[in-house]
């Protein structure tokens, strides 16, 4: 069930919307200095899958493998182009405790940026209290990041990938009766960049439409570059 | 909690009809959270529609940032023999309160339902205690939770048994960061609920 | 380890012969295997990799080193040379359940845990799983599903657009093992060679049917006759992906009575003794699904295996004070007052009569039971609602 559940959401974002990328910016904007502010760079979150007939999709190691590569070397693209200096994090110095809540910040990230995509996305689920400013945070507990790398800010990256083998009657079927058509695969993603002291999401990017291709470096790279577009310094 | 499950499809005809899905509620302003019951919102809420809730067992649900995110329930009037939760299309047997239960009775009937209706594989309550609730006297707890995500997700219940009837407000939010964001907040609206008529 | 080295030569020509690489589900696996990344069965790995690196940081992972280290050791006798191939995961869920995923992470639930009743018959579930594992179970299923993708899609979609149907409500954890709900055919060949292993490492083979036995007991108890008969419980993790518990259970007493006799491990006070330490935390999750017939049946067996224990009597009595209907407040104050007859120190079981009096309006009698918790449970975490009663 999961699958299917996972797989509505960018569907349903997909038929309903056209657009390609957004950003986000908090309302006390990033302060990168070129080539100086340290951004720790959390574990990236890649998943490809194979629409198969019908639109189960079918996990594919390989692309993923690739996936992760390609956006990788993407954000190196990224990182030059914008003059980042990125670190990786790694919890696994830290004591049990402390890794668990840094999972627990990533499973909080996730649902979070979720909830800040949904509402990025579509304007009715965006409560009237979120209307102001771009205003999202996931607390302090982040500082523990800062102090193992020494970071000024934190950059979270997830992004997911899937494309049709063909044949997809069924699926196109319940997509034409929700008024919309998918040819291709989808493309969801979204990255955050947490300020490591207040834990509040300085800037978010997201992706999300038909096309693109994370198997390949060039339109990974594309890709990468059209989610970070809003980023600048 | 209880309302991810049934909200999916209704989220999905809301985006598709463009209904308005949330109405706000101010600061300072006196609203009714079901049968009988005002409240007077304090810190920036808003209120999800009645039709979005209507399945989950609840009569009205406020949210700051999302309702994947935090809650503040209210079940303004759950009569003896009754559930506290809805579970739609579904043979699950959901405990129900009954006149005449202990607070300790009702801790555990609170803990139970959140626990069947959403197939929780954890939760545990602590710190019941006395507190006055709709000016009656009635009781407070907290509650741990891990939800399917995995994430941990921290409750505060306050209510009141009187007359037949149990009244009572929750604030759920994850444990990080956000249960103690709006904590203050939830706790000030509870101490402004009023019955209606008195 | 006979059956599994003749198995695994079958498998090793198996896959010499297509190259090593590709499919095979059904095959036997062999010893320190990983599959090409390239190939269905990679894909299949690299998903619960992920899964498995989310359970590693779960909250509800169980992480107490001596009981890891008890269960662990049993399923090593049992897996032999995959030993290393395996990883074991102590999950604190109240159902009962094991699962295997096919990288060779292996799940376990608390649920589980509590209803065993020895060794055997922990070994007789690990075995099981450890068998789908080696039969490479989840591949085959998933090869068979992917060619029945478009009816399996179509109502994957209906019930998703529908929120979610029955699985939608279990734990993600259940979800994604149970996405690969095996064919009746492979657990059973699962149940054979499960038996296998267990005999092999020394158990008595009787104890896997005698667990499917507790669970049809628990299945129908409180039911009445005509209820059993037509008892399509679709609402139970276990059961929904499951064959039916009768059958299972009488296979696997026919096939144990083919193995020879003799001494062989049964494990009941090693293992009681293993669980013991998280047998409260156990029995309160269990308490809390309001499963009150079930429940009984659990506090029944434990009452049977510990003479002269407190704890069964007690627990007896908040299931009545639970259900709370009829004759049950009567039926939880004789339960309470026997585990008060075996330890007069039982500060929860004085809880539980403060509560009856104090509901049948009895002040002064649930004063005193309340005195008593109170001092007998310093940092109760209802103290101060209970101290409210008392007045102190
Ligand atoms: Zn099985």
């Amino acid at each position: 069930m999961r699958y299917f559940r996972l797989a509505m959401i960018p569907l349903l974002a997909l038929v309903l919307v056209a657009c390609q990328s957004t950003g986000e910016l908090a309302q006390e904007r990033p302060q990168l200095r070129p080539g100086t502010t340290k951004i720790a760079l959390m574990p990236i979150d890649v998943q490809l899958f194979e629409l198969t007939a019908g639109g189960l999709e079918e996990p594919k190691a390989d692309w993923t493998r690739q996936a992760e590569v390609h956006v990788r070397r993407a954000i190196g693209v990224v990182q030059t182009e914008k003059q980042l200096k990125l670190v990786d994090f790694d919890a696994s110095t830290l004591p049990l405790e402390r890794q668990k809540v840094m999972d627990q910040l990533v499973r909080l990230h996730e649902v979070v940026g979720l909830e800040a995509f949904l509402q990025n996305r579509f304007p009715q689920l965006r409560p009237p209290t979120k209307q102001g400013h771009f205003d999202w945070s996931i607390g302090t507990e982040v500082q523990t990041i800062a102090e193992v790398t020494g970071a000024r800010y934190g950059l979270f990256v997830f992004m997911k990938d899937s494309y049709s083998s063909g044949g997809r009657v069924a699926l196109n079927v319940v997509v034409a009766l929700l008024g919309g058509s998918v040819r291709g695969g989808t493309q969801l993603g979204y990255a955050s960049l947490v300020d490591l002291q207040t834990g509040q999401i300085a800037w978010f990017g997201t992706l999300q439409r038909a096309a693109g291709d994370l198997r390949d470096q060039e339109p990974a790279e594309e890709a990468v570059r059209t989610m970070f577009a809003t980023l600048s310094n | 909690m209880k309302i991810r499950n049934g909200m999916a499809t209704l989220l999905l005809v809301f985006v598709l009809s463009a209904c308005a899905t949330y109405s706000k509620v101010d600061t300072g302003q006196r609203v009714p959270v079901g049968e009988g019951i005002t409240v007077t919102a304090v810190g920036g809420w808003a209120s999800i529609s009645h039709q979005l809730i209507s399945n989950t067992g609840a009569d009205a649900i406020w949210t700051v940032d999302g309702p994947s995110i935090n809650h503040l329930t209210f079940y303004s009037a759950i009569r003896s023999g009754e559930p506290m939760l809805v579970v739609p299309n579904s043979d699950v047997e959901l405990p129900v309160w009954r006149t005449g239960m202990t607070e300790p009775d009702v801790m555990e009937f609170v803990e139970g339902s959140l626990a069947k209706a959403n197939k929780l594989p954890f939760i545990e309550t602590e710190n019941l205690r006395p507190h006055t609730f709709l000016g009656q006297p009635g009781f407070a707890f907290e509650f741990n939770l891990v939800n399917q995500k995995q994430l941990e997700i921290r409750g505060l219940v306050i209510g009141t048994q009187a007359g037949g009837v149990l009244r009572m407000m929750t604030y759920t939010a994850p444990k990080l960061h956000f249960f103690a964001k709006d904590e203050a907040s939830a706790r000030a609206i509870a101490a402004t609920a009023q019955l209606t008529g008195s | 380890m006979h059956f599994t080295r003749r198995h695994l030569l079958c498998g090793c020509a198996a896959t010499a012969l297509t190259g090593c690489v590709g499919a095979g589900g059904g095959k036997p696996i062999a010893a320190g295997y990983a599959p090409a990344l390239d190939s269905v069965e990679g894909g299949l790995w690299e998903i619960f990799n992920k899964a498995e690196a989310d359970l590693k940081f779960s909250p509800l992972r169980m992480t107490d080193e001596e009981l890891n280290r008890y269960v662990t050791d049993i399923a090593c006798r049992l897996a032999g040379s995959h030993c290393p191939d395996m990883r074991g995961y102590l999950v604190r869920t109240p159902f009962f359940n094991a699962s295997m995923a096919p990288n060779g992470m292996m799940q376990v639930w608390s649920g589980l845990l509590l209803r065993c009743q020895n060794e055997a018959q922990l070994a007789a579930v690990l075995g099981h799983e450890i068998g789908h594992y080696l039969k490479r179970h989840s591949l085959q299923r998933f090869e068979q599903m992917r060619d029945n993708a478009t009816i399996a899609a179509f109502l994957g979609i209906a019930v998703a657009a529908a929120g979610g149907g029955a699985l939608a409500n279990l734990p993600g954890l259940v979800a994604l093992a149970n996405i690969f709900a095996f064919s009746r055919e492979q657990e059973r060949e699962a149940d054979g060679v499960g038996l296998e292993l267990m005999v092999n490492a020394g158990y008595s083979p009787i104890e896997a049917s005698e667990i499917w036995r507790g669970l049809i007991q628990e299945r129908d108890a409180g039911l009445t006759a005509d209820e059993r008969a037509d008892r399509k419980d679709k609402s139970d993790v276990f059961f929904a992906s499951h064959p039916a518990p009768e059958d299972r259970a009488q296979t696997l007493a026919l096939q144990a009575a083919a193995y020879p006799g003799g001494k062989r491990i049964v494990g009941e006070e090693r293992y009681l003794a293993q669980a013991r330490a998280f047998r409260d935390m156990m029995m309160q999750d269990e308490l809390r699904l309001h499963q009150h017939d079930r429940t009984l049946v659990i506090v029944d067996r434990m009452k049977a295996a510990n003479p002269g224990d407190a704890d069964p009597f007690y627990y007896e009595g908040e299931v009545y004070r639970s259900r709370n209907e009829g004759l049950d407040d009567g039926l939880a104050m004789r339960a309470y007052s026997r585990a008060i007859e075996a330890d007069d120190d039982h500060g929860l079981a004085w809880r539980g009569i403060g509560i009856l009096h104090r509901r049948a309006g009895r002040e002064a009698d649930a004063a005193t039971a309340f005195q008593r918790y109170l001092e007998l449970v310093p940092d109760a975490s209802d103290r101060l609602m209970i101290q409210s009663y008392v007045g102190a």
